[in-house]
């Protein structure tokens, strides 16, 4: 330990205590081999950090932050949760039930065995309820997911295996068609309670598939306030562009007919 | 015509990195092995508190680390350390003049704090050496009891030696002052 240099400059109490906290320091020092292992453990902290402040700072993270959360955000729509089913006896009695089911057609049929009668007037709407939920969790409700394995069916009974995965995700089928021979054919389209067309088309040349599998979301044939047929027709050929198909496409008012298929040269 | 890529390393490179960095680091413990114990002595004198003075110690240390390829002379590395570990503990002070700012209960609390003890002289030293300024405990700690000529501390502190004198004698006065609780100026 270094003694205080120039006693006469400091008295020689305040000397004496500072000799005794520099001695106070050399207490428990370090060696160097922990001196080293400070210096990479100090090393590695930084270079995580670094990683991961180099990681939010990229335009890129930026980017992919702000659509996680614009996907992510909850926003209000109304989707359809079940049917009002409003009954009304040759009495004049009313009664107001809701009924679960995959379509119209089917929550008639609930609503007419509670009624048990066959002369009570059955009326049938969507119940629809406000909910928030992020565009991600809208757009995943509304693709269109169908799977159909193909081993030991018919092109009759692939079909109908469509046509089944259709109801159970809400849609009513209108035209199923599976054919299979030099290439493999598949044709539907269908439509949701909320009057959404569904059209779709598939062309595969050469060995044939042992799964149907389609995926995507429907056309949207809704018109935008303002919106003139040319211009609705424009906006349903632009979508059928980017699914790689060519489409005929009549608009006329309410009557939208759409014929799809495939480009010449593009990929499935 | 070649293009910066920015972001994840190749692998080689990483590797490459890795090594640069594991070799710097051998050389710098080299280098400082000699001074040490003196070194880490006087982060603790300089913050008059052992575990502040480890940090100090470690931030300079890591400093050190960066700017090596700066370091043109080994054999000034002595000076050329112990001027980091200063740069360091001012800018240590800077940032604890803002911690004062905080609420109570998120400031330090004091070694020992809580403790019955009486207060002894290193005690009453560490408190007195604490008031002085930055550059005036530097002046103390350096002169008085890590044996630095004036000349070095001039060329430590960036200052001129007729600066550095008339600050050693004003430290000299304060801490006296301090030590004994006068309130005179």
């Amino acid at each position: 330990m270094n003694q205080p240099r120039h006693p006469d400059t400091l008295d020689p109490d305040v000397a004496s205590d500072l000799r005794a906290l520099g001695d106070a320091a050399c207490r428990d020092l370090p060696d160097l081999a922990a001196t080293r292992r400070g210096l990479q453990a100090a090393l590695a902290r930084r270079s995580r950090a670094r990683r991961r402040s180099g990681l939010l700072r990229s335009p890129q993270a930026g980017a992919l932050a702000l659509a996680a959360a614009v996907l992510l955000l909850p926003i209000p729509r109304r989707h359809q949760s079940g049917w009002d089913a409003t009954l009304r006896s040759p009495s004049g009695d009313v009664i107001e039930i809701r009924v679960a089911a995959r379509n119209a057609d089917e929550a008639r049929r609930r609503a007419a065995a509670v009624a048990r009668t066959n002369d009570t007037d059955i009326y049938i709407s969507p119940h629809l309820e406000l909910a928030w939920s992020s565009v991600y969790a809208m757009a995943r409700d509304r693709l269109l997911r169908i799977d159909v394995a193909l081993e030991g069916k018919t092109d009759e009974e692939a079909a109908a295996e469509i046509r089944l995965q259709l109801v159970e995700q809400g849609w009513t089928p209108t035209d199923v068609n599976v054919s299979r021979d030099a290439e493999t054919i598949v044709h539907l389209s269908a439509e949701d309670e909320a009057g959404r067309q569904l059209r779709f088309l598939q062309r595969r040349l050469g060995a044939q598939p042992d799964h149907i599998t389609i995926e995507q979301e429907p056309i949207d044939q809704s018109r935008e306030p303002g919106m003139t047929d040319a211009q609705l027709r424009e906006k349903i050929v632009a979508q059928l562009r980017e699914r790689g198909l060519e489409g005929d496409v009549t608009v006329e008012g309410d009557r939208v007919l759409v014929r799809a298929h495939r480009q010449r040269g593009a990929a499935d | 015509m070649s293009r910066q890529v920015s972001g994840a390393l190749p692998l080689a490179s990483a590797a490459q990195a890795e090594a640069g960095s594991e070799r710097r680091g051998q050389r710098l413990l080299e280098l400082l092995a000699p001074l040490h114990e003196r070194a880490r002595a006087t982060a603790r004198r300089l913050c008059c508190s052992n575990a502040d003075g480890d940090d100090l110690f470690q931030d300079a240390l890591l400093r050190a680390f960066d700017r090596l390829d700066d370091l043109r002379d080994e054999s000034s590395f002595r000076s050329w350390f112990f001027a980091i570990l200063l740069s360091a503990h001012r800018r240590k002070h800077r940032r604890d003049f803002w911690r004062r700012l905080l609420p109570l209960e998120q400031a330090r609390e004091p070694e020992h704090a809580g403790e019955a003890h009486a207060i002894d002289g290193a005690e009453r030293m560490a408190q007195a050496l604490a008031v002085l300024s930055p550059a005036e405990r530097e002046a103390i700690v350096l002169f008085e009891l890590e044996g630095f000529s004036l000349a070095e501390l001039a060329e430590l502190q960036g200052s001129s030696l007729s600066a550095v004198k008339s600050r050693l004698m004003r430290a000299r006065h304060r801490l006296r002052r301090e030590y004994r609780g006068d309130q005179t100026p």
